[in-house]
């Protein structure tokens, strides 16, 4: 994950052709930041049927200070990504694994919620909820290390 | 920042509710999702059960329930609606125990505090408490509310509320009998509690006692069917049970046998009331409490008298047996106030409706009889004018003395706000509801605790009328038009409940608080309305006045809801006018939207209009549109649009000018007082008799003005509707069809309007037999259509249908499936009583193993 929030803040590695083994690191270098993403993202799932619904700041968090001196507008979208996917998992798990209305049950909340009864509307805001909470993660750890470099 | 961003998102902050918590995907709102799939097939665990108990569901969801014994068979009902009915429980009983606003907010405050003053919840605590443990009563309660908690505590294991719940944060407490008891309240007071005596109050300070007498009669003045037509004896006074917010009376009041209240009927019903009986303080008293019930939810005290029930039997019916038919007229809701169910256990085979929240079932039949109610419409709330004094505060003079005002104290919590504190002061006729110019205290029946799930569970059990009747001996409220068929042949009707009396007084007003005018007793139960295997073979109750004008009891007045008898009236026509009935013919009744009212009326103005050289071509179109029609308010005639506009503007050219001379404060309480049709439904049998027999009646005159004949009046009137529905549809009056005027709703019981039905337009209106209550949009009407046919002993064949579905999840497919075949006539058939296995899911719950 160290690996996925610091890519763009460092030089580029640059591989010598036919140099396997710096290949195979290459891989590994690009599939640790991707198995990073998928753990944050099982992590939040999982924490979400777990009734954890903070667990996309705390990953956020995590996110924010291990990747400090990454770029910003990486770090961000990553994180948002992450805590959008690890939320949207469950609630796909349940439309599609096992057959519950998903769609009609964000109607419905949208309806007693006096909002029109759209169910992109709680869809979205559902998932805006998880990469808020991401991004306000991420923007704390920024402020705890802006004030420990400080 | 971010502690406040994660604060808001774990608590909310003002109207915005805890997000976080909310949305989560697994375990916010998102868990009720599971509640939207049919269910399957499966064992449960429910802790309580003494021996397996199985559930079969049809494909509409319809659950049979077969236990070993009682006690498990209501645990497993209470389990049941609880799985598909719980935000409709719980709202009910909130609603009752004034803790709405627990859940609603702010909103709901003046609810809770009306229902805290009228006492629902402090009736149902006497009610359970006057109930022995190991009664059949008690110990369904018990089992009942136990079924209720075992779903309330998988719920809260799993995480999967109802969003209603998880939305607003606040969960379900634990279910109680009182609870169950309260919901009996609630449905109590929606059909017993009226306001009448405040709007006569009203009334007769405006138009003047005498007017008001002779416009409002005790006795309606059309020709009406009461089922009981008599011949009637006087046979004294029951003393009357002890109310539960006063525990008056009966022991400090004598009985003394007397009728003075049908001797103030006929000063009443000749136009002589004593004037100036209603002071400025009753009068404002009353506009205040009118004020303060026109704020509550629509539906939650009495509104339309609107049920049909009746029986048909020997040569009335094909075979020789017997029929029910039943269609209580109830705010059409989603879900519905009615859960469909089949229970059997030994001694105990049932088939019908249930009320969620209550056990055992209301309405339906057994193995050998069925039965099925509608509401008697009579005065069960008089209003009592208390003498205070400022030098004594918190007292009342009664009975010569003066007397200290019982207190309590309740705090009302309130969501999103500061908790509201209120005090309720008691006195010996009931609780103060206001003291706004005038201390007025109410005694209403439904304050009396009455064991209707005793009665109920004995019902279930009948096996004959002897028995059905001995059951409902102990029903006391909401009094009922009960309808019986059995497999014997057998049909009949009795009107069970309360029925108070007055030794003085006119109970129509505000009566005295200082003692003379109080209840002194009620109609004994051999003496109430009630008919067994009349000689016309068929008995029929649509709400009108079940006996007639020489019963020597006091009932209520023309006033106080009972129906003008035009359903009535089309009902017994018809099942007199059909031999040899089957259940086609009693469906077609029940889908009937033949208005008698417009066959009585119809020639009478065409009458009026010929010749009238005064019509232009498009009155003459829309008067060709009248000639031969057949009555029907079908949603595509043009004429039932014409003739229900015609009689709209026809009530308000008689009364509207009354209305105005006298300043009738119709804004204090429109759904009485407005000139609209069907909603003062004295004043449409008023102009109905005065048509049809006293053309020349003063009040065709408007005050001040030019002598009027009826004739007069319904050539304008109809002049008016012709201008008004050209200006609203336009086109030629062939195009006037009503579904363009009237239609037809069905709310969500959460006010969401996207999660109601309708409005769709709609045939019928509140006089055709197929009721649609208000206009233009309906939203009352039958809740429940049922068919019973008795063919042998023990030989029922049940259809049924209701608008709606089992499960109040908007998302699930039982959500509003039956909404279709209701709209079309359609019937399903129902579970039998005693039979079981009608579906392909199935629940097997254990005790003590299972997943």
């Amino acid at each position: 994950m160290r690996e996925l929030l610091s890519s763009g803040t460092g030089s580029p590695a640059v591989m010598a052709p036919g140099d396997a083994s710096s290949v195979a690191r290459g891989r590994r270098k690009a599939a640790a930041p991707i198995a990073g993403y998928l753990g944050a993202v099982i992590v939040i799932a999982a924490g979400a049927v777990a009734g954890f619904w903070f667990l996309p700041f705390i990953v956020g968090l995590a996110i924010g200070l291990m990747a400090r001196h990454g770029r910003l507008r990486v770090v961000l979208p990553a994180s948002a990504a992450v805590a959008v996917a690890g939320w949207a998992v469950p609630l796909g798990w349940q439309a599609a694994g096992r057959g519950e209305p998903v769609g009609a049950t964000a109607r419905t909340v949208a309806a007693l919620a006096g909002l029109p009864a759209s169910a992109a509307l709680v869809v979205g805001a559902t998932l805006l909820v998880a990469a808020i909470q991401a991004i306000t993660g991420v923007w704390l750890a920024r402020a705890i290390g802006r004030r420990g470099t400080a | 920042m971010s502690v406040a961003v994660l604060g808001v998102l774990a608590f909310g902050f003002g109207p915005v509710p805890a997000l976080g918590q909310i949305l989560d995907p697994g375990r916010g709102v998102w868990t009720s999702a599971s509640g939207g799939v049919v269910p399957h097939s499966q064992i449960l665990d429910l802790p309580g059960l003494e021996h397996p108990v199985s559930v079969s569901f049809t494909a509409q969801g319809v659950p049979s329930i077969r236990a070993a014994d009682d006690s498990d068979l209501y645990l497993a009902q209470g389990y049941v609606e609880a799985s598909f009915r719980l935000s409709e429980m719980d709202l009910d009983r909130r609603l009752g125990e004034g803790r709405l606003a627990q859940l609603a907010g702010p909103s709901d405050v003046a609810s809770d505090q009306f229902e805290l003053r009228l006492g629902l919840l402090r009736t149902a605590e006497e009610e359970w408490a006057q109930t022995p443990l190991s009664s059949p009563a008690g110990q369904e309660l018990l089992a009942y509310s136990r079924g209720v908690n075992d779903y309330t505590a998988r719920a809260r294991a799993t995480s999967t509320w109802p969003a209603l719940f998880t939305l607003a944060g606040v969960y379900p407490t634990t279910w109680t009998p009182v609870d169950s008891l309260v919901v009996q309240e609630v449905l109590t007071q929606q059909l017993d509690f009226t306001t009448m005596p405040l709007d006569y109050a009203l009334l007769e300070r405006s138009l003047g006692a005498a007017r008001t007498a002779a416009w409002f009669p005790v006795d309606a003045v059309n020709s009406q069917s009461p089922y009981d037509p008599g011949p009637y004896r006087y046979s004294g006074l029951t003393p009357i049970a002890a109310d539960a917010a006063s525990s008056a009376g009966a022991a400090e009041a004598a009985v003394t046998g007397a009728s003075t209240a049908r001797a103030s009927t006929a000063r009443a019903s000749s136009g002589t009331a004593a004037p100036g009986e209603v002071t400025p303080g009753s009068a404002q008293a009353a506009a205040a409490l009118l004020a303060e019930v026109g704020r509550l939810p629509a539906g939650q005290i009495h509104q339309y008298p609107d049920s049909n029930a009746w029986a048909a039997n020997g040569p009335a019916v094909s075979g020789g047996g017997s029929m029910l038919a039943g269609d209580p007229h109830l705010p059409l809701t989603l879900p519905s106030v009615w859960y469909q169910v089949a229970l059997d256990a030994p001694g105990l085979t049932v088939s019908g409706v249930s009320l969620p929240g209550m056990p055992g079932i209301v309405i339906g039949h057994n193995a050998h009889i069925a039965w099925s109610l509608t509401d008697v419409q009579d005065q069960s709330t008089l209003f009592y004018a208390e003498q205070t004094s400022k030098r004594r505060p918190g007292e009342y003079y009664w009975q010569g003395h003066w007397r200290q005002m019982r207190q309590l104290h309740y705090t009302i919590d309130v969501r999103g706000g500061a908790p509201v504190r209120l005090t309720v002061d008691i006195t010996v006729q009931g609780p103060i509801m206001t003291q706004a110019g005038q201390t007025v205290a109410v005694d209403w029946m439904g304050n009396i605790p009455s064991p209707d799930i005793a009665v109920m569970g004995k019902v279930s059990r009948a096996g004959d009328y002897a028995q059905f009747r001995a059951a409902l001996a102990a029903w006391k409220a909401p009094t009922q038009n009960f309808v019986y068929a059995d497999d014997g042949g057998h049909i009949g009707a009795i009107s069970a409940g309360y029925y108070p009396q007055v030794a003085h007084g006119d109970p129509w007003r505000p009566l005295s608080g200082t003692g003379a005018d109080d209840v002194i007793g009620v109609i004994p139960y051999a003496a109430v309305p009630q008919v067994y295997d009349p000689p016309g073979h068929v008995v029929a109750t649509a709400n009108q006045r079940p006996v007639g004008a020489s019963y020597p009891y006091y009932i209520g007045t023309s006033m106080d809801f009972f129906d003008p008898g035009y359903r009535a009236d089309e009902i017994y026509a018809y099942l007199r006018g059909h031999p040899a009935m089957s259940t086609g013919t009693f469906a077609a009744l029940q889908a009937s939207v033949t208005d008698p009212l417009a066959g009585e009326i119809m020639p009478r103005l065409l009458a009026a209009l010929r010749g009238d050289p005064a019509l232009d071509g498009t009155e003459q179109a829309a008067m060709r549109q009248l000639t031969g029609w057949d009555d029907a308010m079908s949603a595509d005639s043009a004429p039932a649009a014409i003739w229900y506009s015609f009689w709209s503007d026809y009530l308000s050219a008689v009364f509207q000018p009354w209305w105005k001379a006298a300043r009738v404060p119709v804004a204090k309480d429109p759904g009485a007082l407005a000139l609209t049709p069907g909603q003062q439904e004295c004043l449409d049998e008023d102009l109905e008799a005065w048509t049809l027999a006293a053309p020349g009646n003063p009040a065709f005159t408007p005050p001040g003005g030019t002598p009027r004949t009826a004739a007069q009046v319904m050539r304008s009137a109809f002049g008016t509707a012709v201008a008004q529905l050209s200006a609203k549809l336009g086109g030629s009056p062939g195009t006037w069809r009503w579904g363009r005027l009237h239609s037809t709703q069905i709310q969500s019981l959460t006010g969401a309007t996207a999660l109601g039905f309708g409005p769709q337009p709609a045939g019928g209106d509140q006089w055709t037999v197929k009721a649609a209550d208000g206009y233009p949009v309906s939203s009352q009407g039958p809740s429940w259509r049922m068919i019973v046919t008795w063919t042998g002993p023990g030989q029922a064949a049940g259809q049924d249908i209701y608008p709606g579905g089992q499960s109040e999840n908007p998302a699930s497919p039982w959500y509003a499936n039956l909404v279709a075949d209701w709209r079309k006539g359609r019937y399903l058939t129902m579970p039998p009583a005693g039979g079981y296995a009608t579906g392909s899911i199935h629940w097997s719950l254990l005790s003590g193993g299972g997943s």
